[in-house]
């Protein structure tokens, strides 16, 4: 024992005493053990009463009648106890970190993506395979558990998981391995394909492409784009609701909450909250009004129709330019000649303020080319 | 062929269901069914049609949001004008507020609200027994009292938030830390096919507060309620053009859309989401006509019109929304979700001046729910039709502040009317002070379940995979109430 030192307080009378008895150190090792337990007891002590001061108090305080108007604020900050939500509205009192980390974190990430984990590979091509060609191969893209379907074909999301491990989880390389597929650059058409519909009429084994409807950010930036108005401002604060209407910023910046959210994105089932893994594609009777009277591609209309006039001049042109940009198609001889029965129709009418009759005409096409199913649809 | 897939086992209805088509696609999807695939394996998607022979065919569903004061509306206890002023440990009744009782109450937020208030408060309120059944209502209700024999009241329910989030509890059937899950009219909508081609099936009118302003969830943004508004220049959203466009150049681009879609419809054939866009234009051009129709009262009787109490500014904003309500009914639209007082807590919600909070707000709505009853029951309507009159839960008999009650989850009152229910019936019972449903407790899932029932639904049946739910959420019919 090296408490000799520590406790030399201890009479040096009594020690040449003690050493001539022979138990000097015995008693040494006995006096340091004593000293230490006291003060171990007065701490103790210190403790138990503090201890006790609390129990009385929060016995006190369950005993005692609430009265009206009583607030209780007696934590900082938010957290989940084990049957509610505590929230006291202030901030949260600072965490320290330690200086070291545990190291937990990275191990879970270097678990996460191992590459003899397949799951996470297999959930990342689910998704990117989803947004290409509008069904997933398993369906439950939010569950690969015991509960999730199993994948329609999944020897092929194999192959994709490896392939994106094996390219270091390059996700440009999955992107082009989809879309530069025969599968991708198939036509949506059951034209031609009536004995693939008996044998599998619900394109199981992928014989064609399933027309997917687009998004609804997709859909508002693309009528922006046409005016070519649309902000392509990258980052920057979110625009509030109230500004969302003059906005020329991509949908992606509007605020979006649960609570708020843009009337024209929501009818075109936007992102819910908590359930992002899977848009609803549904058709829907709002759309056709946000489409047909909603101030966007009413003003698109106009935007659009003169931007192509100052490219082409006759009319026969117009229509060839707006079907290919709107819609992705060349109007065939019927689709031309209703648009030019439409145009004379609407140039015998009186023209929008401030318009001539012809300018006026060639902005209903394009209303009506923005309302038309291919404009909402990838083929 | 790929066997045992859920979801792909009859994937074109699947699709539509996937797609979620809402009312369009429903009438599709069983356009589709009559064609025919009779492989019938572990999922169906709805197909728009009753799982077994319905009774009613639309609900109107008023909600009171803040909570009404059951000990105040239909739910009398003398014994609180007995011992008012007591606590209620020292009443005979101490045991109500003994811990193992009060654990039903789940917390989301701890306030100076939704808590135990022990200081019996005596009745503000009279009461009278009404009808052949002899009902007892408040004063404060007396054109609904007049109906007394037409309504199946309960008195026992019992909910779990003691705050607000009750009112998307009583909507969906979970606590709001348990999240979002879809509304009973979602659930309808989501099970039921289209009555009327020109009209919504689900609609929603009144303010709803953020924490209960959606339907669909899970189920989707289709089956939300399309909101209306009593105002017949402009009911929906996007329901009239933002600029000047006028109808002849409107019905010339109608005509070019329709003639180039079916152009394309012939390089591309047989498109279910084609053929449901075009039908979704056509339902929205209807639409735009129908439903401005609906809230021109202009052609209602004077006499009908009086009856909601459209002349009578105290009650005339719900009047008008009752009145619409009935008309929707008419044409066959499905489920009408109608929200009293929504907004913040809600304007039932009493914590301080009861007496003059419920007065108040009995009046603006008293009248015009007397008239419904009566209207659609003098109309031969009310047999098919069922009204339910809720709100989020109950008010303590213990007084908050000497003037109000707290929010109170342990017993409410909830009455429905019509759509096949018994007429002129009580059910369950609170204790002698109002505090316990104790006699048939419901939780507001049995409501749904009632509700479901008389739509010919089975809750279990529309459930869709990988979305399990509780036994809770399904509910227990209130057979004792149902003729």
């Amino acid at each position: 024992m090296k408490r000799k030192k520590k406790h030399n307080y201890i009479g040096s009378s009594l020690d040449d005493f003690l050493k001539e008895e022979g138990i000097l150190e015995h008693c040494e090792e006995v006096g340091a053990k004593y000293a230490f337990a006291m003060q171990l007891k007065d701490e103790m002590e210190k403790q138990l009463a503090a201890a006790r001061e609390s129990l009385t108090k929060a016995v006190a305080v369950s005993e005692s009648e609430v009265k009206a108007g009583e607030i209780f604020t007696r934590i900082e900050g938010a957290r989940w106890a084990a049957t509610r939500f505590d929230d006291s509205t202030k901030d949260d009192a600072p965490v320290a970190f330690p200086a070291e980390s545990s190291g937990r974190r990275t191990a879970l990430a270097a678990w996460i993506t191992d590459p003899r984990n397949p799951l996470t590979a297999r959930v990342a091509v689910n998704q990117i395979w989803m947004h290409h060609l509008g069904t997933p191969l398993v369906a439950t893209v939010f569950d690969f558990g015991r509960k999730g379907t199993p994948p329609t074909h999944p020897e092929l999301l194999d192959w994709l998981a490896t392939e994106l491990i094996t390219s270091g989880w390059n996700m440009k390389h999955l992107h082009e391995l989809i879309v530069t597929s025969t599968t991708y650059r198939m036509s949506s058409t059951m034209v031609g394909g009536e004995a693939n519909a008996v044998k599998d009429p619900d394109n199981l084994q992928w014989w064609r492409r399933n027309p997917i409807r687009l998004d609804a950010e997709v859909v508002r930036d693309s009528a922006l784009a046409l005016t070519g108005e649309l902000d392509a401002t990258r980052g920057g604060p979110p625009i509030a609701a109230a500004a969302q209407a003059e906005s020329k910023r991509r949908s992606l910046y509007f605020f979006h909450s649960n609570n708020d959210r843009n009337l024209f994105l929501t009818s075109f089932d936007t992102a819910m909250v908590k359930e992002c893994y899977r848009r609803e594609q549904s058709i829907v009777p709002q759309q056709a009004l946000a489409l047909t009277n909603g101030r966007l591609v009413l003003d698109a209309s106009w935007k659009i129709a003169d931007r192509f006039s100052t490219e082409v001049s006759a009319d026969a042109d117009f229509i060839n330019l707006a079907f290919s940009v709107l819609l992705g198609f060349k109007p065939g001889d019927a689709e031309m000649k209703a648009s030019l029965e439409a145009l004379g129709a609407w140039s015998a009418l009186p023209p929008d303020e401030g318009r001539d009759a012809a300018s006026t005409a060639r902005s209903h096409l394009i209303w009506s080319l923005l309302n038309h199913n291919d404009f909402v649809t990838l083929r | 062929m790929q066997t045992a897939h859920p979801f792909r086992t009859l994937p074109r209805r699947a699709f539509l269901a996937d797609m979620g088509l809402g009312f369009t696609g429903l009438a599709l999807g069983a356009m589709l069914q009559r064609e025919g695939r009779a492989e019938e394996t572990l999922w169906v998607p709805p197909d728009g049609q009753p799982h077994f022979a319905p009774k009613a065919k639309s609900v109107i569903w008023l909600f009171m949001n803040g909570g009404v004061s059951h000990l105040e509306s239909f739910d009398p206890k003398p014994m609180l004008n007995k011992y008012a002023g007591k606590t209620i440990a020292e009443t005979p009744y101490a045991s109500t507020q003994s811990p193992d009782k009060l654990a039903l109450a789940r917390v989301t937020v701890p306030d100076a609200n939704g808590n135990q208030r022990n200081e019996l408060y005596p009745l503000q309120v009279g009461y009278k027994p009404y009808g052949q059944s002899g009902m007892e209502i408040s004063d404060w209700f007396p054109r609904i009292a007049r109906n007394a024999d037409r309504i199946a009241l309960v008195r026992s329910m019992y909910t779990t938030d003691s705050n607000h989030g009750a009112q998307t509890q009583f909507h969906s059937g979970r606590h709001n830390l348990d999240g979002d899950f879809p509304n009973l009219g979602a659930w309808v909508h989501y099970g039921l096919g289209s009555l009327n081609e020109n009209l919504p099936q689900f609609i929603s009118m009144g303010t709803r507060e953020y924490w209960n302003k959606r339907d669909g969830h899970y189920l989707g943004p289709a089956h939300d309620a399309v909101p209306l508004r009593i105002d017949p220049a402009n009911p929906l959203d996007f329901g009239i053009s933002e600029r000047p466009f006028s109808q002849q150049s409107k019905e010339i681009g109608i005509s070019l859309m329709r003639r180039l879609n079916d152009l394309r419809g012939v390089e591309y054939p047989q498109e279910p989401a084609m053929a449901a866009r075009i039908a979704s234009y056509e339902l929205a051009f209807r639409m735009q006509t129908s439903v401005p129709d609906i809230v021109d009262f202009s052609k209602e009787a004077e006499e009908t019109k009086s009856l909601y109490g459209l002349d009578q500014p105290h009650c005339r904003e719900f009047a008008g929304q009752l009145l619409a309500a009935r008309r929707l009914v008419e044409r066959g639209v499905r489920f009408i979700q109608i929200q009293h007082g929504g907004g913040g807590a809600g304007a039932w919600d009493a914590h301080g001046g009861l007496k003059e909070n419920h007065a108040t707000q009995a009046l603006a709505v008293d009248q015009p729910v007397g008239a419904l009853l009566e209207d659609l029951d003098r109309r031969g309507m009310l047999d098919e039709t069922l009204v339910v009159f809720a709100t989020e839960f109950g008010r303590t008999p213990g007084s908050q502040g000497g003037t109000g009650r707290d929010h109170h989850v342990f017993g409410f009152s909830v009455w429905m009317a019509g759509g096949g229910l018994k007429r002129g019936v009580v059910h369950g019972t609170t204790d002698e002070i109002g505090f316990h449903a104790v006699d048939n407790r419901h939780y507001v899932t049995d409501i749904h379940a009632t509700i479901l029932k008389q739509m010919g639904l089975d809750s279990r049946r529309l459930e869709i995979p990988g979305r399990k739910r509780l036994e809770i959420d399904h509910g227990v019919p209130i057979t004792e109430i149902i003729a």
